[in-house]
């Protein structure tokens, strides 16, 4: 019985934790493209992926959590009319039917602040998204220099 | 007319040729104690005078538009074959939070070398030296996180900017625009 959990388990894991340069999908919700830039403990980090909605109607993306720390948030840059580069909290995201959303440097990115560890590349760092009407989703994705 | 034209655009070529690129700002006549990631004090611009001087402006809390600076910035190095007489500067506009430990901090993150330093010093140096770049900064937006502490994120200008080695400004562009590093590089291989 143990083992059997212990494989169910396993499978699970598969398949909600995968690796942004395979896809990760909540029912039709598709998250690929991702990375989190490194930092140091204690500072500023952002992730970056692209989130597709398959759905047959309009979802919602409400809020992020990660392992690495317990405060994060959605910001988008933008350039303020005094020609000033500045962010604005997101408090969520609208996701229409067959649409395309791009977290993306320089635009929509998830704020990983104060992160209780070091951030290094080759490491990953877990988020879990959640949705208006889709089950939630949670994603690994890679630490690393540039999304480019 | 036709011997005065012929005699005359020759001359036109030649103070033209002479010019060189247009000057934006000097900065020769300024002088700004700061201190560097490693807490060296660096006068600024002398220390670096005979030398081209690339520059970006940069909070190290800004997790989006500042490294995007800043990896430009590695990127026009990078393509420069990381030459020697180009020196390239990150100089925060956030001094109370970055202070050398944390700037040297950054520097490792992001793996440069000891040509690229960042830049730092006190309020006030800083908010002149600001004032002499024409770069503006302002807290703009505050979030507390659950553990209860304050942290404030900036508006703040997005440039990054090439001095000559007379401390000349010749060159500016917005610093975190995708396109920079390539128009930078074609500047400098129509300067030397």
């Amino acid at each position: 019985m143990k083992i059997l959990s212990f494989l169910t388990l396993s499978c699970f894991l598969l398949f909600n934790c995968t690796s942004p340069k395979k896809k990760a999908s909540s029912g039709v919700i598709e998250i690929t493209d991702g990375w989190v830039r490194p930092t140091k403990a204690g500072k500023m980090s952002a992730a970056y992926f692209k989130l597709k909605n398959e759905t047959a109607t309009t979802d919602t993306l409400l809020r992020i959590s990660s392992d690495v720390t317990s405060t994060t948030q959605i910001h988008e840059s933008f350039e303020t009319d005094d020609g000033l580069m500045g962010m604005r909290e997101q408090k969520f995201v609208a996701l229409p039917k067959g649409e395309t959303i791009a977290f993306k440097q320089g635009g929509l990115h998830v704020m990983i602040i104060q992160p209780d560890l070091d951030l290094v590349e080759g490491d990953s760092v877990t988020l879990t998204l959640q949705f208006s009407s889709s089950k939630d989703l949670e994603i690994s994705l890679p630490i690393k220099a540039s999304g480019n | 007319m036709k011997q005065l034209l012929i005699l005359f655009f020759p001359l036109v070529v030649l103070i033209n040729c002479q010019s060189g690129p247009e000057v934006i700002d000097d900065l020769s006549d300024t002088s700004f104690k700061l201190l560097n990631q490693d807490s060296v004090t660096v006068t600024f611009p002398d220390d670096y005078q005979g030398k081209y001087i690339v520059m970006g402006f940069i909070y190290t809390n800004c997790p989006d538009i500042c490294p995007l600076i800043t990896q430009n910035l590695i990127k026009i190095q990078r393509e420069l074959g990381y030459p020697e007489d180009v020196q390239f500067l990150g100089v925060t506009f956030d001094p109370e939070r970055d202070t050398p430990s944390v700037l040297a901090d950054y520097k490792e993150v992001f793996k440069l070398d000891e040509n690229f330093d960042f830049l730092t010093g006190t309020s006030e140096t800083i908010s002149a030296f600001m004032d002499s770049v024409r770069v503006r900064s302002q807290v703009s937006l505050s979030t507390i996180t659950s553990e209860g502490k304050e942290i404030y994120f900036m508006n703040h200008s997005d440039k990054i900017m090439v001095l000559d080695p007379k401390s000349r400004v010749i060159i500016e562009y917005g610093g975190s625009m995708p396109q920079v590093p390539n128009l930078i590089i074609e500047d400098f291989q129509s300067l030397k």
